[in-house]
């Protein structure tokens, strides 16, 4: 199979779609491992310690409106990062991960563009580390949809802890709300028929930028889903965001 | 975000300078002849943009969104006076060389002109007797500045 191109990837900060200022990112994840060698081991001898996750990205300084310098200038916040790293093409791979951030450089050389230097996300005891999850939607919308275009994500219902990260990017919306939904269904054959079942429900309207992440304690999750978002108010404001999903271990 | 060069608006920007006693022309104005237009600034038709760098996107996005640096040199020549038609070159020569420092500082002093991110005197590659486009000799210099465009971003 053929190499796939970086350019296309998409970065999330805290509800802030900052691919363009964004010139590398780099997601790191460890098992922390523990030496338990005993005597009679022939070798070393480890065992998974408690996992850890950093993300960092490489960025550009911008300040204008909700731009970089506004979003990311204030040290210990917490919320999602999320990187598409193939693009916004429904069901494709994403790496997630609530974080801290834990530092901002800002800098400049007079021969370069300024930048904010190599921000670091580090885990803060949410989950497990970076969670891989699949793209159910990435877009922009100024109507209610039933439907993101449904996806077969992993061939068969489980029975499993789930989670959905959500990032509300675009601009925030002047009247109308929405409510936006993770929905699954296991007899479905187009994303319309078939039963739907409310699997996540996101508490962020699109009323203000942000990100937020949604737990479901194990249970059925069945084979197929799909994101809907039902609109209160009729004023059609723009509405962009991302929803990205995992089921099972990560 | 779509990507946008600005040649056109630079070399506008450029002619619209006002240096005293000097014209400068912009790409729409280039003389065939200095003759009767000296002492006159223009950019040399056939290598007016050189070293274009090419487009290297330096940030994730796509279709425009992308950021990216461009560089690349913009050449000038500098006619003065015929030769022929002057007494001698002592006579002229210190006149050329004030002229000249106009112009460098003209456009060290306004390092933010329209379309540009950054713009800065590279190089006098030659200096003395210059032809126009019609073969006429005078007495001038050549010109480089370099150009740097941050374009595209969403």
């Amino acid at each position: 199979m053929a190499k796939v191109s970086a350019k296309n990837g998409i970065i999330l900060i805290g509800g802030r779609e900052l691919s363009s200022y964004v010139m590398a990112y780099d997601s790191q994840n460890n098992a922390n491992p523990i030496d338990v060698t005993g005597f009679t081991d022939g070798c070393q001898n480890f065992i998974p310690g408690l996992p850890s996750s950093t993300i960092t990205a490489d960025m550009f300084w911008s300040y204008s409106g909700v731009q970089v310098h506004e979003a990311l200038r204030t040290l210990g916040t917490t919320g999602q990062v999320t990187i598409l790293p193939e693009g916004s093409t429904a069901g494709g791979q994403c790496i997630t991960m609530p974080v801290m951030q834990s530092n901002y450089n800002p800098g400049g050389v007079i021969t370069d563009a300024l930048k904010i230097g190599s921000l670091t996300f580090d885990n803060y005891g949410t989950g497990t580390g970076t969670e891989n999850a699949t793209l159910l939607y990435h877009g922009t919308t100024t109507t209610s949809f039933t439907g993101s275009g449904f996806l077969d994500v992993s061939a068969a219902a489980a029975t499993a802890t789930c989670g959905a990260t959500l990032h509300i990017w675009g601009t925030a919306l002047a009247a109308d709300t929405y409510v936006i939904k993770v929905q699954d269904s296991a007899d479905s054959t187009n994303g319309s028929d078939g039963t739907w079942a409310d699997l996540v429900t996101f508490t962020l309207n699109g009323s203000a930028l942000g990100s937020e992440r949604v737990i479901v304690a194990s249970g059925t999750v069945d084979k197929y889903r799909k994101v809907v978002a039902t609109r209160t108010g009729s004023a059609g404001n723009t509405l962009s965001f991302t929803v990205a999903f995992w089921r099972g271990a990560n | 975000m779509t990507i946008s060069l600005d040649f056109v608006t630079i070399a506008g920007a450029i002619a619209a300078l006002d240096i005293p006693n000097i014209e400068i022309k912009d790409i729409t104005g280039i003389p065939d002849s200095g003759l009767m237009v000296t002492p006159v600034l223009y950019p040399i038709p056939e290598r007016f943009i050189t070293d274009f760098n090419g487009f290297t996107p330096e940030t994730f996005g796509v279709s425009g969104n992308e950021q990216m640096t461009v560089t690349y040199t913009l050449n000038y020549r500098y006619l003065h006076c015929t030769i022929g038609t002057i007494t001698g070159v002592a006579a002229v020569y210190g006149g050329m060389i004030e002229n000249l420092e106009k112009i460098v500082e003209k456009i060290m002093n306004n390092d933010t002109l329209a379309g540009v991110t950054d713009i800065r005197i590279g190089a006098i590659p030659a200096m003395g007797i210059i032809q126009d486009a019609a073969g006429n000799q005078y007495l001038g210099c050549d010109l480089t500045m370099y150009i740097k465009e941050y374009v595209g971003g969403a």
